[in-house]
């Protein structure tokens, strides 16, 4: 995919079976190649591909490889080979609920024992897969890649038993032990937020081993833009999706709600502390009663009826639209603290209200789309 | 010709080739007909005769047939399919040129035998004589009522031909036909029947417009081939030999009539597929362990009752990391339902294909008897995009929900990468064995597969029970034959 020359650069050698997230990662570090991410149970990328990153003057070169066992007929040997050539940072993609990974494994031995020296990490994605129904993910993100993520203690038995599983898995390999990197890459859609779970984890974690990549990397990152997609869009359907009264009109907008762990997700993102006062702080000088009056104005202009009995969509639209504007707002608040400045209390009421409205537009397109399918 | 006569003329013929031999006083007319070696020919003179005559008044006059051979169904063991479709091909190839003699008439009856007897017998040089004497006897019965039965209404003298004599006579007595070269000098000396015969179908012929004699003729040499074809598939199939059994009164003691008892389904797939969860989803709280069921260890047997099945033996297997083992495939080879089950979420489906294909090399392999159907179960369909919705009911068929939509494409893309037709596949979801989801569904597809599994588990026992039966006779054959060797040695 572009520029190879610069045989100096890093590669990252993506290794996992089919549909284990190995695109996603790339996407999440890259921003590209999103439109090459499966849709879960189809396998997507057939042969092996390279992602220069930035293209022009790449940093860090994404070596993704073809799904192992993605079908009876496909003999890996000669792409991995291939792969094990090139590659300087092995990173093995398993989803958590699958510990059968009698191939995966040989391969990563066999690359350890040629070279001891290669820092390995094992990505553990697809966590929603092993949450109870109604199980969101645990935030603050807890796992430090350590042991001590098995004594989280909001974990399920189920899911600390695979985590202890795989970390049993790769215990007796060649050289230095691999890292653990826990994640969950959703679409934004999907009604589980944040959609990057665990993405300012694996950036530590390329930090620490390679330095270089990651300040090539990280310094081409937009946060407002990838908050956007990655935080507040995700935040702001899964309330549309949670089927109740959006806090503002009963009993407020606490500080344990959807729309303050968002603004929580949000502050991290700028490099502040996860810290309730930051919620209480942003809500305080927004003014709830602002928050409130301005949701019922958003709401009377769509023209559905309050009370009794609001309809269903009143309140998607409603939750979605309070939300979004928050999350907006939220990124005001939080680059104007990152950079030592103190926020404004105009600014701040303006980004809301103006994001209300966009907000609107968000959500027609998205129902437009939809009905259109249906009609189709 | 009038409506009368035409009605009349063939089985007046018939009847008179028949009576001529028999007028000739004491059987010495038959006698002769033996000596000569020309009962097959006398029969298959008949036996075209009628065909012809029967069929003039019924068939339009344009070229060709429209017979077809009898398609076989989807599990049919691979001998049977191979069967039918070299049959298709002799029905769809067959012409007028077939009937011409009773020489070409014969040729075809044996190319037909020697397709369906190779089909079984694949590389064996004498294919077509792989049957015993009292077979061939019980074939001559079958193939005279099944030629009865299928064309009494086109060809109501059929009833009373037996085409199977004629093919008894020149097969299965073929061993012995060298004594009889002895008589052949003589044989062309003096046949009074076989010219009177030969002017009466001439006769016949002439009195028809060629147009019609070459429809006819194809069309009774197409019916022809069916009738022996079907005829020939029970003989070398062995089912022949089996109804033969049911029959005979003093066969020994047998374990009790299998194709009743319950029906054994393996419920099988990759660790974590959801295959346990399944079941319990099947039984509900009702589930009980078979203890007495014997099984390879690692299986574990489950009794379940349900409506239209009736009594159903589950087996739970353990999860396949790889291609099967031979544990698995003992199971799997005496399994009457195979269900795969596969997480609906996953794209890695190399250890899947592995074991069908391994199951399915083992069909092949024994290529004698039915296979057993495999049914699809895709679950962990909730963990399919959007992930944190799960409110049934969803349509897996015209849905237009996403993840209606993404159940549809998931079904889809599975039952490609793994060769199961839609009809046998279906999306389930059991996190919750109290509120299982679409497993009526699943029913539904086990209902359409009942008989397909009974008919396999039937023939795939009575093939064991032969081979069993096979000792036993010889056994039983034994004290009689050395009691006689006793007795002339005295």
């Amino acid at each position: 995919m572009s520029n190879c020359n610069a045989s100096d650069v890093p590669v990252i050698w993506l290794l996992g079976k089919a549909q284990a997230g190995k695109t996603s990662i790339v996407a999440e570090l890259t921003g590209e190649a999103r439109e090459n991410i499966g849709n879960g149970f189809q396998r997507a990328t057939t042969g092996s591909r390279v992602y220069a990153f930035p293209q022009d003057q790449p940093v860090v070169r994404f070596l993704d490889t073809r799904g192992l066992e993605d079908e009876a007929a496909y003999d890996s040997k000669t792409d991995l080979n291939d792969a094990a050539a090139q590659a300087h940072l092995l990173l093995a993609v398993i989803r958590l609920e699958d510990s059968a990974l009698g191939h995966v494994l040989d391969v990563v031995r066999s690359v350890k024992k040629r070279h001891p020296d290669w820092p390995v990490l094992v990505a553990l994605t697809r966590l929603h897969d092993v949450y109870e129904p109604g199980q969101s993910h645990l935030l603050p993100y807890p796992f430090d890649g350590t042991k001590s993520d098995l004594t989280v203690p909001e974990l399920s038995d189920d899911f600390r038993r695979l985590l202890a599983a795989h970390r049993k898995l790769f215990h007796d390999l060649p050289g230095s032990p691999p890292e653990f990197v826990l994640l969950d890459f959703t679409q934004p859609g999907s009604g589980i937020a944040p959609s990057d779970y665990g993405a300012a984890f694996l950036w530590n974690t390329l930090a620490r081993k390679l330095p270089s990549v990651y300040e090539g990397l990280h310094i081409s990152r937009d946060p407002a833009e990838s908050t956007r997609r990655r935080v507040i869009l995700p935040w702001a359907f899964a309330a549309a999706g949670a089927d109740a009264l959006p806090l503002p009109f009963i009993g407020g907008l606490t500080s344990t709600g959807l729309q303050a762990r968002m603004v929580y997700g949000v502050a991290d993102r700028f490099g502040l502390t996860w810290d309730r006062t930051i919620w209480k702080k942003f809500i305080h000088l927004l003014g709830s009663a602002f928050v409130a009056r301005y949701g019922v104005k958003f709401m009377l202009r769509q023209g559905l009826k309050v009370l009794p009995g609001i309809g269903a969509a009143a309140v998607a639209v409603l939750s979605f639209g309070v939300t979004y504007a928050l999350g907006e707002a939220a990124i005001y608040f939080c680059r104007e603290l990152a950079e030592g400045r103190e926020p404004d209390r105009d600014v701040l009421r303006q980004t809301y209200t103006e994001n209300l409205e966009r907000a609107r537009t968000i959500w027609q397109q998205r129902t437009a789309g939809k009905e259109k399918t249906e009609a189709s | 010709m009038s409506r009368l006569s035409r009605h009349w003329l063939p089985e007046t013929l018939t009847a008179l080739l028949w009576i001529l031999p028999l007028m000739i006083p004491y059987g010495a007319g038959l006698w002769w007909l033996y000596e000569q070696d020309y009962m097959i020919h006398w029969l298959i003179l008949i036996l075209f005769i009628s065909l012809v005559m029967a069929l003039v008044g019924r068939i339009a006059s344009s070229g060709g047939h429209d017979i077809q051979g009898i398609p076989p169904d989807e599990n049919a063991a691979d001998a049977e399919k191979r069967a039918r479709e070299t049959l298709q091909n002799l029905i769809d190839s067959v012409t007028a040129d077939d009937l011409d003699s009773a020489k070409d008439l014969e040729r075809l009856l044996r190319r037909v035998l020697s397709a369906v007897a190779g089909a079984w017998n694949p590389g064996s040089t004498h294919a077509e004589l792989r049957f015993t004497l009292p077979e061939a006897l019980a074939l001559s019965e079958h193939l005279s009522s099944r030629l009865g039965t299928a064309i009494r209404e086109d060809l109501p003298i059929l009833q009373h031909v037996q085409i199977a004599h004629a093919i008894q006579i020149n097969r299965g007595l073929k061993p012995a036909q060298g004594i009889w070269k002895i008589y052949r000098v003589g044989r062309f000396l003096f046949n009074p029947v076989g010219s009177v015969v030969a002017e009466l179908r001439r006769g016949v012929l002439q009195s028809l417009t060629p147009l019609a004699v070459e429809s006819i003729k194809t069309k009774a040499a197409a019916l022809l081939v069916r009738e022996t074809g079907e005829s020939a598939i029970l003989l070398y199939s062995g089912r022949l030999r089996r109804e033969m059994k049911q029959l005979t009164p003093e066969i020994p003691v047998l374990p009790p009539e299998p194709a009743t008892g319950p029906l054994t389904l393996l419920i099988t797939g990759k660790p974590n597929a959801g295959k346990s969860s399944f079941i319990n989803a099947l039984s509900g709280t009702s589930r009980i362990l078979v203890s007495p069921l014997p099984c390879e260890a690692g299986f574990t047997p489950y009794a379940l009752e349900e409506e239209t099945a009736g009594e159903l033996i589950l087996i739970d297997s353990p999860g396949l990391e790889g291609p099967p083992g031979n544990e698995w495939m003992r199971e799997a080879a005496r399994a009457d339902l195979v269900i795969w089950v596969a997480a609906a979420h996953r794209a890695d489906r190399a250890v899947d294909q592995q074991v069908l294909q391994a199951l399915r090399a083992h069909y092949a392999k024994a290529f004698r008897s039915r296979r057993a159907p495999i049914l699809l179960v895709l679950t962990h369909c909730d963990r399919l995009d959007p992930v944190s919705e799960w409110s049934p009911s969803y349509d897996t068929v015209k849905g237009t929900r996403p993840k209606e939509q993404n159940i549809q494409a998931a079904l889809g893309t599975a039952c490609q990468a793994l060769g199961i037709v839609t009809e046998r596949a279906t999306p389930v979801m059991v996190r919750d064995p109290e509120k299982g989801w679409n497993l009526e569904t699943f029913w539904t597809a086990v209902h359409a597969n009942l008989s397909s599994a009974r008919q396999a588990r039937l023939e795939r026992l009575m093939l064991r029970r032969s081979r069993m039966e096979g000792v036993s006779d010889a056994v039983r054959t034994l004290p009689g034959l050395i009691k006689r060797l006793k007795k002339n040695g005295r």
